[in-house]
């Protein structure tokens, strides 16, 4: 388990500074005329097919025994399911943003329903409550996405039509235990990005310590995830 | 000896009105005082005050308290009197007793032209509180005096730019020379004209780029919209007569002709603005050849015609001025566009243009846009019904009530109001207006010439009776009448219900603020408010305003209840949960009220917050909050009142200090 998870880990670390260092490539690339406009369309594909291949590899590791690059060439044929996940996530996501924009829109007129009929001017905890619940379905939509990748890199297409990934996306267990990777390992070492000590001399000390402390928290971030991928692919 | 009273009173208050003697004699003395109070009545079931005899020793003080129920709306006057044998002293102070009730207002306005008649009813309710019901009458003669106003920004502008060259003599000379026309122009405004023009020319020619172009400032490279309005400029200054020299002009139309065709994906509306321009010069006999050809300007429109579907209202506006310029009649569709996209609320038009086209900024030009409008609109419909809502909407969005956000927005749209004016031929006849209410004639008033460019307008007032009011207004004279008229009066029913909607609403709430020693320092601990108080007591009170995001031009009236002072100097109080002082677009405090203007409502939920220092006894009432639309009629909200008490100010052991 712990030696699957060390490769993982390796395979996802490498990877993502791959697609980072493709995702620069793509910000760099000046679309002035027709030539670098195709560079940039070409680079974007590419970021999009490594993106399903690096992690349809994971899913697979954490499938059967083998490391991620042993299965380099079925994760490249899986990597459609890892797009179709993506795609869920996305589109789950896209529909809270907008349910979140007539919310904030709509917020002076709900604020002025209560303050005319209940007499109550202080909605802090509704609003704060509503941005709760955009979270929490955010999250589901995760947890679900990552089910589905997983089953289609499993078991093909025909897991769609089954619930079983649906159960195993909204299963306590999964919620649970992705919000607990997630948590510790991407969202509370991010807290720390800006943090640096104050006796620290603006120097090669300083340049040396962000160097350690961003690549400390891009290596946790990649457990979270790696992890996340190990609970998705491995459903009770 | 002094008479405390509050600064104001509402109809239902009782109030406790301290009279203080002072005995600077050298003995003691047995003092009778005595208060007699018109306006007001003793209260129910207490009998009326009578005189009382107080001893006070040399150099002390005798306090007496006197009660009163501000038994009706007027004005409530106070007259207290010290006699000591043969040693007197009185004093009298009168203070307002304020309507009970919500205010209200219903208005109509509108305009005469020529001789006529103009007609308002407005309603008043019944249930109006019948002590307080007026008419308002608000008459100008023209649009002159806010003209002049806004030039008076223009010319005084600290900076020069070209645009703000050209906005300096440019409006000025269009202007002038128009009021100069319909005889209405200030003589000493006239003399300074010339001047004016002549500095501007010079400087606008000494801005000028070797090919003929103008940049933001005279080093820097050709932008299209500087150079467009330069030659917009020059062009107007050859019409007012002005000896314009040949080849910056020659230089100019080239190189504004260049940049039309250099760039053809251009913003269309910028593309429009430069249409405009070279049709204007193709029109303006120019006395040279020019090297764009006689047709520069048409095929300019042409190009600009083909990419009409992109362009906003103000893109549209200057599309309609430069096809009409040209005699085209492709100007109808481009009017019937532009009447179909108006934006309508109450009595105000406008066209929507959130950014800038013509410098490609993000700043607002709905008003540069609609002053476009205007100007196309005046020149084909004088009478259009969309002119008179769109040019108060104009004047309404003045910034301090003189002219508009920057000197390239107030010259635009002075000239669309110039326009605006000429087409209605405002002119400097004599005008008599007479205002009858009701039937009766309340008022008769004549505008000369020279009272056309007066800033302020002239006010009418009236008592109004419950039921339907009908103000007219008879016009004799040429020249135009730009009038409204209002009822206002103080609704009773309903004043102890919250009144709004899901569009609109407002809450109020008192908070009563203690001392507490905190780290060493005092500072003010909120809490509940019970509704009683003592005076020196302090109060946070908190006005929440919530609605839909659209309105604009909110006023939020919060009147206070007698017996306390609003706290100015805010920072004298420390809060110990620091809390965010809002004040809107502006605060004002009144003697009565708190005053807070919200020009947007863009968070959909403001919160605005003042302090109170309690400084009276008695049981006073505060009128419910209102929050209203200054510019939609009917768009109101309004809190519950607020009752508070209170207590007489706790005494130092007896009467003597």
């Amino acid at each position: 388990m712990i030696s699957r998870l060390v490769a993982i880990l390796a395979w996802l670390t490498a990877g993502h500074a791959l697609l980072a260092g493709l995702f620069w490539l793509l910000l760099s690339t000046p679309e002035s005329n027709v030539a670098m406009l195709t560079v940039s369309a070409l680079t974007a594909m590419l970021i999009t097919l490594v993106f399903g291949w690096l992690e349809a590899a994971g899913l697979l590791a954490w499938h059967t025994e083998a490391p991620p690059w042993r299965l380099a060439g079925r994760a490249f044929r899986a990597a459609p399911a890892v797009w179709l996940g993506a795609a869920f996530f996305v589109a789950v996501w896209y529909l809270v943003a907008h349910a979140g924009a007539w919310w904030s829109n709509h917020q002076g007129e709900t604020d002025a329903w209560l303050m005319l009929h209940l007499g109550k001017a202080d909605t802090t905890v509704l609003h704060k409550g509503v941005r709760v619940l955009l979270v929490v379905v955010t999250f589901l939509g995760l947890s679900l996405a990552l089910s589905l990748a997983s089953a289609v890199v499993s078991d093909g297409y025909r897991a769609i039509a089954s619930a079983r990934w649906m159960r195993g996306g909204v299963s306590p267990r999964q919620l649970l235990l992705v919000a607990a990777a997630l948590f510790l390992f991407v969202w509370l070492p991010w807290q720390g990005v800006d943090w640096h000590p104050s006796w620290l001399k603006p120097n090669w000390q300083e340049t040396a310590f962000v160097t350690a402390k961003l690549g400390a928290i891009y290596l946790l971030a990649n457990l979270g995830w790696a992890l996340s991928l190990g609970v998705a692919a491995k459903p009770r | 000896m002094r008479v405390v009273t509050p600064r104001f009173l509402t109809e239902g208050d009782e109030v406790g009105v301290p009279m203080i003697v002072h005995n600077y004699l050298p003995t003691t003395k047995s003092v009778t005082v005595a208060m007699r109070a018109d306006g007001v009545s003793a209260p129910r079931g207490q009998a009326e005050p009578r005189p009382q005899v107080v001893d006070t020793s040399h150099s002390g003080e005798a306090r007496t308290d006197w009660r009163f129920l501000a038994s009706r709306v007027g004005a409530a006057v106070f007259t207290g009197s010290a006699t000591a044998g043969a040693e007197r002293d009185a004093v009298e102070v009168s203070i307002p007793v304020l309507p009970f009730g919500l205010k209200r207002s219903v208005g109509a306005a509108g305009s005469v032209v020529g001789e006529g008649d103009a007609k308002a009813e407005l309603l008043v309710p019944q249930s109006a509180n019948p002590a307080a019901r007026t008419i308002r009458i608000s008459l100008a003669p023209s649009l002159a005096g806010p003209m002049l106003g806004a030039l008076d920004f223009l010319t005084s502008y600290p900076y020069g730019c070209t645009e703000q060259t050209l906005s300096s003599f440019l409006p000025n000379l269009v202007v002038m020379r128009a009021l100069d026309q319909l005889k209405i122009a200030p003589v000493e405004r006239m003399q300074a004209l010339d001047r004016q023009v002549s500095e501007g020319l010079s400087r606008l020619y000494d801005y000028q780029h070797e090919d003929g172009g103008w940049g933001w400032w005279k080093t820097d490279e050709n932008q299209p919209f500087m150079t467009a309005y330069a030659v917009y400029g020059l062009l107007e200054a050859h019409r007012a007569g002005y000896k314009i020299e040949t080849w910056p002009l020659q230089k100019a139309t080239v190189a504004l002709k260049r940049l039309f065709d250099q760039y053809p994906r251009a913003v269309p509306d910028l593309k429009a603005f430069m249409a405009f321009v070279l049709a204007e010069a193709q029109t303006t006999p120019l006395g040279f050849h020019d090297t764009n050809g006689p047709t520069a300007g048409s095929q300019a429109v042409e190009q600009a015609w083909a990419r009409r579907d992109g362009m906003s209202a103000y893109g549209q506006a200057l599309m309609l001025l430069a096809l009409d310029a040209l005699k085209d009649r492709r100007g109808d569709e481009v009017a019937k566009t532009l009447t179909a996209s108006v934006q309508r609320k109450g009595d105000l038009a406008w066209w929507n243009v959130p950014n800038d086209p013509l410098l490609e900024d993000s700043g607002d030009t709905s008003v540069e846009a609609t002053a476009f409008v205007v100007k196309a609109l005046s020149a084909r419909d004088p009478k259009s019904p969309l002119l008179e809502p769109a040019v108060r909407w104009l004047l309404l969005n003045r910034n301090y009530g003189a002219w508009w956000s920057s000197t390239k927005q107030t010259a635009m749209v002075l000239y669309g109001l110039l326009d605006y004016m000429r087409a209605r031929n405002e002119g400097g006849a004599d005008t008599s207006i007479e205002v009858l209410v009701n039937g009766t004639p309340v008022a008769t008033r004549t505008f000369t010439p020279a009272s056309l460019t007066a800033p302020d307008p002239v006010v009418v007032t009236a008592p109004a009776v419950a039921g339907k009011n009908t103000v007219v207004l008879r016009k004799k004279g040429g020249g135009s009448l730009y009038w409204s008229a209002a009822a206002d009066y103080y609704e009773t029913t309903g004043v102890f219900e919250r009144t709004g909607s899901r569009k609109l609403a407002i809450v109020r709430k008192y908070y009563s603020l203690t001392p507490v020693r905190v780290q060493d320092r005092i500072v003010y601990r909120e809490a509940q408010f019970s509704g009683t108080a003592q005076p020196g007591d302090l109060l946070l009170v908190r006005v929440d305003a919530a609605g839909s995001t659209d309105w604009r031009y909110l006023m939020i009236e919060d009147p206070l209840p007698a017996g306390v002072e609003a706290v100015q100097q805010r920072g004298l109080y420390e809060l110990e949960h620091k809390t965010p002082f809002w004040d809107g677009s502006r605060r004002e405090y009144r003697d009565d009220r708190v005053v807070f203007f919200q020009e947007s409502f863009t968070e959909g939920h403001y919160q605005f917050v003042y302090l109170l220092k309690v400084t009276t006894p008695g049981v006073f009432r505060a009128m419910p909050a209102q929050i209203s639309a200054m510019y939609v009629p009917d768009a109101t909200a309004s809190s519950e009142p607020q009752t508070l008490t209170v207590g007489a100010a706790p005494r130092p052991g007896g009467t003597d200090k």
